[in-house]
């Protein structure tokens, strides 16, 4: 990710904040951290973060990256 | 004011939990192939190939232990519509409890098992990894070629890949202490050393592969496959590991003719059966074109055993020993469908030959192939015969 695009994300992440609070809503404060695809289908294939070590976790995580390489699926929450 | 939206950025680059499960994933699923090779090998799909397809392996071995009811229970309690003795009873090491094998109907659910993509090639690899060509002497006329790569030599220039990090260091001391101060550091590029490879081309004897197959009525469906997908898996063992080997090809039933490698594969004929017709012919092409001197010669007959008559079966017999005479190895391997055998085989009159240049072998089902490759080509050193001639 670019400077640019991460700039861009931070003042987006800003201006969500205020909307929100515009509406009345009130979050709790957030931790946004930037991870790459593989990080993310890891998780998805563990199903937690930093979860033991285990070949069929290795298979789903495959599964997974496998299409996401290909385009067939995308993670947008977890 | 506590800070209420913060963002991050870390290297991850050292997370490989995923990618190392894989690998660890894929290292079982090559067992579990290996494991099964000789379930695989004959599948229909893999013969029919060209090679370059992309085969699904079944790998049924990678189960998870799991929790299952008792599978002696069932009897007690009487479920299911199906007869019992056709459904596969559950064996103690977990296998699956079939399900949908066999006529009748099971009461069992399916067990998701995994498929995974093979090419033939990597098959091949793993299958031929301790086949070779037995006996093989060194006669004279340098033909046939094996490439080995090894990395033997230094250089000072090369790919950074190939840097070998030891003689570098060693270098670099070594050029230190010449200045008075025996210590690492301050590499240059004086002092990289690469390693590169040799490819070394072992020359060996001239060797040819006469391979003999029945294509008399008799050879049934079940007869013909088999003894097409040992040759197909024969051929890309010679392909792969030799470069050069010659093979003849010759089919028979009352006649026997020399055919391409094409023809050999396809041909479905019918007629009667002479062995001896192939036997004749095989001598005849040997003296003819490949002189036991300069040739390492491996015959390779497969058949059903069904010959015509206790004559041509006893000519056969003094065949194969003229045969055998000329040859490095001679093979014969005979089909029989579900074990069946008549009493008046071929593999009876060869009961009696006892050479350690003769293999014979029954196949009596699909997974007899590649235990029956593994007989003819595996690793064996002439011993007798040097002996003879020493």
């Amino acid at each position: 990710m670019s400077d640019r695009e991460s700039q861009a994300l931070e003042a987006a992440i800003g201006d969500i904040r205020e909307i929100a609070s515009g509406f009345g809503l009130d979050p709790f404060p957030i931790h946004f951290e930037l991870v790459p695809a593989h990080i993310m289908y890891e998780f998805g294939a563990y199903g937690l973060p930093s979860r033991f070590s285990h070949w069929t976790h290795g298979r789903t995580y495959q599964e997974l990256k496998t299409m996401y390489d290909y385009g067939l699926n995308k993670i947008y929450e977890l | 004011m506590e800070r209420l939206i913060s963002l991050s950025r870390r290297d991850w680059s050292l997370n490989r939990k995923g990618p190392i499960d894989q690998a660890r994933h894929n290292e079982k699923v090559k067992e579990a192939i290996k494991a099964n090779l000789q379930d695989i090998i004959s599948e229909e799909a893999i013969i029919s190939s060209d090679g370059k397809r992309v085969v699904k392996v079944p790998v049924r071995s990678l189960e998870l232990p799991h929790f299952r009811f008792d599978p002696n229970k069932n009897k007690q309690a009487g479920q299911g519509g199906g007869k019992p003795e056709q459904g596969k009873q559950g064996s103690d090491d977990g296998q699956a409890v079939g399900p949908g094998k066999g006529k009748g109907a099971g009461d069992q659910p399916g067990t998701d098992y995994f498929e995974a993509d093979v090419t033939v090639d990597e098959l091949a690899d793993v299958l031929f990894e301790d086949l070779s060509l037995p006996f093989m002497e060194n006669k004279g006329g340098q033909d046939l070629e094996t490439e080995e790569i090894e990395f033997s030599d230094l250089r000072k220039v090369g790919s950074l890949a190939n840097l070998d990090k030891r003689r570098t260091i060693l270098q670099n001391i070594r050029r230190n202490a010449m200045g008075g101060n025996p210590v690492y550091g301050g590499i240059r590029d004086d002092d990289l050393r690469f390693r590169t490879w040799r490819s070394d081309i072992r020359r060996e004897s001239n060797a040819v592969v006469i391979a003999m197959r029945d294509v008399s009525g008799s050879m049934g469906e079940f007869e013909k496959y088999i003894s097409r997908s040992f040759f197909f898996w024969m051929v890309r063992f010679l392909r792969s590991k030799y470069s050069n080997v010659q093979m003849v090809f010759i089919t028979h039933h009352t006649e026997a003719k020399e055919v391409d490698e094409d023809t050999f594969f396809k041909l479905g004929e019918s007629g009667g059966t002479k062995v001896s017709s192939a036997y004749h012919l095989a001598l005849k092409i040997i003296r003819e074109r490949y002189t036991p001197q300069l040739w390492n010669i491996y015959p390779i007959h497969f058949s059903d055993g069904d010959n015509w008559g206790e004559k041509d079966n006893n000519l056969c017999v003094e065949l194969v020993y003229k045969l055998m005479d000329m040859s490095n190895l001679f093979g014969y391997g005979e089909i029989q469908e579900g074990g069946y055998r008549s009493l008046s085989t071929l593999m009876s009159a060869f009961q009696n030959i006892q050479n350690e240049h003769f293999i014979g072998v029954t196949i009596t089902d699909r997974k007899d192939v590649y235990p029956a490759l593994k007989r003819f080509f595996a690793r064996r050193d002439s011993t007798e015969r040097e002996r003879e001639a020493a």
